[in-house]
C-alpha cells in the first residue's frame, strides 16, 4: 500500500527533526565521520566481539555445576579481579552498551523511515535479532547462579509457562533446592553459546542486502567505548547476590534493567499481558514496513547502447543492486550492467558513477549508460546550461544539492544557480567541470551530512570523486579551490548560506589573483574547448 | 569548536554514557515480595481419574477388529478435571478446578500459583479431588508452617509420596 500524503506532518517526522539536533550537537563534539549516532549499527557489532572475547575468558574459567557455578565466578570476581574482574565486568557492560546501541539503532532507523521500499529486507532481518539479544543476555545471568539468577529464571519459567509448550511445566524444575543438577548448567552453557551465535548469524544475514557495511567504527568511538565500558567496570564491579536457595523467594534484587526490565513488567502485569506486550511490538515492528508509506522510487534504468559495462555502477551502488552480466546485445563488449528492481533505491549514484553521464558529449540528447527515470541526466544538464546562462554578476555559483538534505532551492538568486539531485551521488563530477567552463566562479556541493547520507554511500562518494581518489574523478584541470563541499541536513540551511557567502567571498579573492586567464567554455556553449 | 572544547565534549559524552550504562545495570533496586512476606507456591501436574468405565467387548466387536487391536475392554480416556482448595488459617486461600490436558481432555492437570503470605505462624489445609465419582476431596493435607520472611512454601502433588506435600 503506498500514500502520497505530506510526511513532514508526521509525529514520526518531528521526532526525526528533534535527532537530527541531538545529531548536531554531537557533531560539534565528535565530528561528523566520528559521530556516535551515525554509527549505532557498527558499534553494535564492535560490542558483540567485546562480548565475545570476554565471555570466552570467563567461560574458560567457568565450573558448569550447581555448587561450582557460583563459586567459580566469585573466585574469578575477588581472586582475579585485576582481569577475571574487569573481564567479567567488562562482559557485562558491553552486553547493556549493545542493548543501548542495538535499541537506539532500532529507533533512528524507524525515525528515518529506513524500514519501507528496498530496506524492507534489513529491517525484517533485524526484528530477530532483539529476541536473540535479550535471550542471549537474560541466559547469561543465569549462570551465575545467584539469587538474580533464581529470581530471573523463576520469572522467565513462569512467563514461558503462560503457554502450555511442555508437557510439564518449566517452573516445576525449580520448586525445590535439590531441583537442578549439573547437566542443567551444561544445557544453560549451550543455550548462553549457542543463541550468541544464533544472533551472529543474524547479524549478518541482517548486513546481506547493503553493499561495503560498517562493521568497525571509528577509532576514537571503538577505542572511546571500550575506555569507558573498562573505567565502569573498574569503578563499578558487577558483583553476584547471594547463592540461589530454591527454598527462598529473593524479596530484593538488583536487576539488569536493560535486560531484565520484564521481569518486574510481568509481576506488574501478568505473563499473558507481557505476551502481548511483547509479541504485539514485535508483530508491529516486524509489520511496518506493511503499512502506508511512500511510493517506491523508480528504479535505475540501463541504456544499453551506452553502457560499456565498465562495472562502476556495480561498485558504487549502496545496495548491491547493480550486477554485470554478461554481453547479450551482440556488442563486442564482455559485461552489461543489469539493475535488480526489488534491491534498487532509485538514488542515482549509479548514474554520477557511469562515465556516460559527462555533459561534455556532444549529442543534443544526453542519454547516459545507466539513469535515472525521475530525474536524467540529460535533464540536469539541460538545467545547469540553462542556468548558467541566466546567471548575472562576476561571483556565480552553482549549487549542486540532494532533495533529501539542506533545500538548495532557497539559495538560488541571480548570481546563484541551485540544482537539486535525488542524491548528491548522482553528481558526476564532469558536470563539476562543465559548470566552471561554462562561467560559473565556483561549484558548491552538498547534501547529507557526512556518515548521514539517505542512501548510504552518497556524499563519500562525492568527496572521492572531487578528491580524485575515485572513479570517475575531477579532472585535474579544474581549479579545486573553485569547488567547495559542504554537507548540511535540512535543518541547517542557515549554515549552508553562511558557508554559500564564505564560498562567495573566497571565489572573490581567487578571481582578482587570476584575472585574465580566459577558461575554454565547452563546444556546446558556443566557446572553443 | 576547538580542539580541546571538542575534547571535552567527547570526554563529557563518554562519561554520561558510562554513567547510564553502570547504573541501570544494577539500580535501581527491585522488591519482588514485601518486606515480612513469605511466598506461597501450589504447583503440580496431575492426571485425574479416568471419568467412565471399562467395558468387555463382545465377540462381534472384536472379531471387527484387526487381530493386534483385539483388546477385551474398550477403556475411555477421558480423564476428571483436578479440584484444588487451599485455606490459609480457616479461610480460603483459593479454589480451581483444572480442565485436564489434550483435545481428547485425557491429559494431565496442570497448575502453577504463587501467592505471598506474612511471615508467621499459619495453618495450611490443602485438598484436592481428581475424580468426578467422589463427592468433596479425595486428598487433604493440613500443616502448621512457621513462616519466614523471605521463605518459599511449595504445595505439590506426588501420588507416590501420598499425594498432597509441602516442599
Amino acid at each position: 500500500m503506498a500514500t502520497t500524503s505530506n510526511p513532514s506532518r508526521t509525529p514520526r517526522l518531528a521526532l526525526l527533526h528533534a535527532l537530527q539536533a541531538v545529531e548536531a550537537a554531537f557533531d560539534r563534539a565528535f565530528g561528523p565521520g566520528g559521530n556516535p549516532w551515525r554509527h549505532l549499527g557498527a558499534l553494535s557489532f564492535f560490542l558483540f566481539w567485546v562480548i565475545a572475547v570476554t565471555g570466552i575468558y570467563v567461560y574458560a574459567l567457568f565450573d558448569t555445576s550447581v555448587t561450582g557455578a557460583y563459586r567459580s565466578v566469585e573466585h574469578l570476581a575477588r581472586e582475579q579481579w585485576y582481569l577475571g574482574g574487569v573481564m567479567r565486568s567488562l562482559h557485562r557492560y558491553a552486553s547493556d552498551a549493545f542493548v543501548v546501541t542495538m535499541l537506539l539503532h532500532l529507533l533512528k532507523e524507524y525515525l528515518g523511515g529506513h524500514y519501507y521500499n528496498f530496506r524492507w529486507f534489513s529491517w525484517l532481518t533485524g526484528v530477530p535479532l532483539l529476541w536473540l539479544a535479550y535471550a542471549s543476555g537474560i541466559g547469561g545471568y543465569w549462570l551465575v547462579w545467584d539469587q538474580l539468577a533464581q529470581f530471573s529464571i523463576i520469572a522467565t519459567a513462569e512467563w514461558l509457562d503462560f503457554f502450555p509448550l511442555f508437557g510439564e511445566p518449566l517452573m516445576r524444575n525449580f520448586l525445590a533446592p535439590r531441583s537442578v543438577d549439573d547437566r542443567f548448567f551444561s544445557l544453560l552453557i549451550f543455550l548462553h553459546i549457542g543463541i550468541p551465535l544464533l544472533l551472529l548469524l543474524g547479524m549478518w544475514i541482517h548486513i546481506q542486502r547493503i553493499s561495503r557495511p560498517v562493521t568497525i567504527p571509528p577509532r576514537v568511538l571503538g577505542w572511546g567505548t571500550l575506555i569507558t565500558l573498562i573505567a565502569v567496570s573498574v569503578a563499578r564491579p558487577a558483583v553476584s547476590h547471594e547463592p540461589a536457595d530454591l527454598s527462598l523467594v529473593p524479596a530484593v534484587v538488583q536487576p539488569d534493567w536493560y535486560y531484565m526490565f520484564v521481569h518486574p513488567l510481568m509481576y506488574r502485569l501478568s505473563p499473558g499481558q507481557l505476551w502481548a506486550f511483547a509479541g504485539g511490538s514485535t508483530l508491529l515492528i516486524a509489520a511496518l514496513p506493511l503499512l502506508p508509506h511512500p511510493k517506491p522510487q523508480p528504479v535505475a534504468r540501463v541504456s544499453l547502447a551506452n553502457c560499456n559495462g565498465c562495472g562502476r555502477c556495480f561498485a558504487d551502488c549502496p545496495y548491491a543492486a547493480v550486477i554485470l552480466q554478461p554481453r547479450n546485445d551482440g556488442r563486442p563488449l564482455a559485461r552489461q550492467a543489469t539493475v535488480l528492481p526489488d534491491l534498487c533505491a532509485g538514488c542515482g549514484i549509479c548514474a554520477g558513477a557511469c562515465p556516460s553521464s559527462t555533459p561534455f558529449r556532444s549529442g543534443e540528447r544526453l542519454v547516459t549508460g545507466i539513469d535515472m527515470p525521475r530525474q536524467p541526466i540529460g535533464l540536469v544538464r539541460a538545467e545547469l546550461e540553462r542556468a548558467l546562462s541566466r546567471m548575472q554578476g562576476t561571483g556565480r555559483i552553482v549549487v549542486f544539492g540532494c532533495d533529501e538534505a539542506a533545500d538548495v532551492k532557497a539559495l538560488a538568486g541571480t548570481d546563484t544557480a541551485a540544482i537539486s539531485l535525488i542524491c548528491a551521488g548522482m553528481l558526476p563530477p564532469s558536470f563539476v567541470e562543465y559548470a566552471v567552463r561554462g562561467g560559473a566562479a565556483g561549484v558548491l556541493i552538498t547534501g547529507c551530512r557526512d556518515g548521514d547520507c539517505l542512501y548510504r554511500l552518497g556524499n563519500r562518494w562525492v568527496e572521492d570523486r572531487i578528491r580524485g581518489e575515485r572513479q570517475p574523478h575531477l579532472r585535474i584541470n579544474v581549479p579545486r579551490e573553485r569547488v567547495r563541499i559542504a554537507w548540511a541536513d535540512r535543518q541547517d540551511l542557515a549554515g549552508l548560506k553562511r558557508e554559500l557567502e564564505a564560498f562567495r567571498t573566497s571565489l572573490a579573492a581567487l578571481s582578482e589573483a587570476t584575472a585574465g586567464q580566459a577558461r575554454p567554455r565547452p563546444k556546446r556553449m558556443g566557446g572553443h574547448g | 569548536m576547538d580542539k580541546p572544547g571538542r575534547v571535552l565534549m567527547q570526554l563529557l559524552a563518554f562519561a554520561l554514557f558510562g554513567l547510564g550504562v553502570g547504573y541501570f545495570s544494577a539500580s535501581p533496586a527491585y522488591r519482588h515480595i514485601e518486606p515480612g512476606q513469605a511466598l506461597l507456591r501450589v504447583s503440580f501436574t496431575h492426571g485425574g481419574q479416568i471419568v467412565g468405565e471399562c467395558r468387555k467387548l463382545s465377540a462381534a466387536e472384536l472379531a471387527a477388529k484387526p487381530p493386534n487391536l483385539r483388546a477385551p475392554e474398550a477403556c475411555p480416556r477421558e480423564r476428571s478435571p483436578v479440584t484444588i482448595r487451599v485455606e490459609v488459617d480457616g479461610s480460603l486461600l483459593f479454589e480451581e478446578t483444572l480442565q485436564p490436558g489434550g483435545l481428547a481432555r485425557d491429559g494431565a492437570s496442570t497448575l502453577h500459583r504463587r501467592v505471598p503470605l506474612e511471615a508467621g505462624r499459619h495453618a495450611i489445609h490443602a485438598k484436592l479431588n481428581d475424580s468426578v465419582k467422589i463427592r468433596g476431596f479425595s486428598y487433604e493435607r493440613m500443616e502448621n508452617v512457621e513462616l519466614k520472611p523471605g521463605q518459599a512454601l511449595t504445595i505439590d502433588f506426588i501420588r507416590e509420596r501420598g499425594g498432597l506435600v509441602f516442599l
